[in-house]
């Protein structure tokens, strides 16, 4: 059994030989060959295709298979991905608007809520896109500044009670 | 005045003269003609794939870039629209048969192969079309056209190895197709 390494290469000489066989037993060639004037309807057939593909309707054709349809589908697929990927840009902004139209006092109360929740993911968040300042910042700052007599007149009771509790978790 | 060569033509239909696209094509339409018809068997085949060839040609002349000569170039075209051909063509004869045979007729001609018998005039154009499709490219080629096999390997996209091997394969089938068709 020959493997197919075993296998050797075929040789100029050897190739020469064989094709020189085949050319001896070939005859002469019965092909029958076109008609001298093929050849010059050829020439004017490839030339009116030619015409044909780089007409105006060809070309717009062309024009929008290759270029503008694929275009209009990037510009969709571009507009649809902005619209379902990026919906926390939307919300940030919208959430932004709100808060800003509220008066300071009710933005300060509610921040201050949050925390006696200990509702600090929430927080965290509001506080990095509204405040400049860190939950134990604006604690130290309601201590120093306000003190608890602003804040009785602007907070519900339940709010009050809550406020109090971390206030005063904070001066321990 | 010399006549002006290839790359020089191609320039001047660069610059919008379609005379010269028409100078080149009557350099070159035989010998991409001959080769289309050798590989496909058939005249009305190998007109259409010449004709194909050169708008082909005609509509890419940009992406020539001049690594090959323009013959080897639009002989690439040739040679790939010829087996493009010679697969639909497969493909047709297949899907002919499974019809003949669904149908429980008994297929006394191949419509195909009465397509070939016509062109059949030589021993060897019938031993070629005996060769699978990319040997009968190698050879038509090698044989018919004596390209390189640099040249064969630029049209083919294959190693110089591969196409040595595949043309000595065929020479071997054409040679004993040749010795079964005077003997018998």
């Amino acid at each position: 059994m020959r493997l197919r390494h075993d296998r050797k290469t075929v040789t100029d000489e050897e190739e020469e030989a064989l094709e020189r066989s085949v050319r001896e037993r070939e005859g002469p060639a019965m092909v029958p060959p076109p008609p001298a004037a093929f050849w010059s309807r050829q020439i004017v057939e490839v030339n009116r295709r030619i015409d044909e593909s780089t007409s105006g309707v060809a070309l717009s054709l062309s024009w929008a298979a290759r270029v503008a349809i694929p275009g209009v589908v990037a510009v969709l697929s571009f507009l649809i991905g902005l619209k379902y990927y990026a919906p926390e840009r939307h919300a940030a902004e919208s959430l932004r608007q709100a808060t800003s139209a509220l008066a300071s006092a009710t933005v300060e109360s509610l921040y201050v809520a949050s925390v006696a929740a200990s509702d600090t993911a929430v927080i965290n968040d509001v506080n990095k896109s509204l405040l400049p300042f860190n939950n134990v910042q604006a604690e130290e700052f309601y201590v120093e500044n306000a003190g608890t007599t602003t804040l009785v007149e602007d907070l519900s009771d339940q709010e009050l009670h809550q406020v109090l509790a971390a206030l005063s978790s904070v001066e321990k | 005045m010399e006549p002006l060569t290839d790359l020089e033509l191609i320039e001047e239909v660069r610059s919008g003269k379609r005379q010269a696209f028409t100078e080149l094509m009557r350099r070159h339409q035989e010998r991409i003609y001959w080769a289309a018809r050798r590989i496909l068997g058939d005249h009305a085949d190998a007109d259409d794939v010449t004709q194909e060839t050169f708008v082909k040609a005609f509509l890419s002349l940009g992406d020539f870039r001049g690594d090959a000569s323009f013959f080897t170039w639009i002989y690439r075209i040739a040679i790939n629209l010829s087996l493009n051909a010679l697969r639909k063509r497969h493909l047709v004869s297949y899907l002919r048969e499974s019809e003949i045979a669904q149908k429980v007729f008994p297929s006394h001609e191949d419509p195909h192969k009465d397509l070939e018998a016509k062109e059949m005039a030589s021993l060897v154009s019938r031993a070629v079309a005996t060769l699978p499709d990319k040997q009968r490219a190698v050879f038509v080629m090698r044989y018919y056209d004596e390209m390189s096999y640099e040249e064969i390997s630029y049209v083919l996209k294959t190693s110089v190895g591969g196409l040595k091997a595949n043309y000595f394969h065929a020479l071997h089938k054409v040679q004993e197709y040749l010795k079964n068709a005077t003997a018998s």
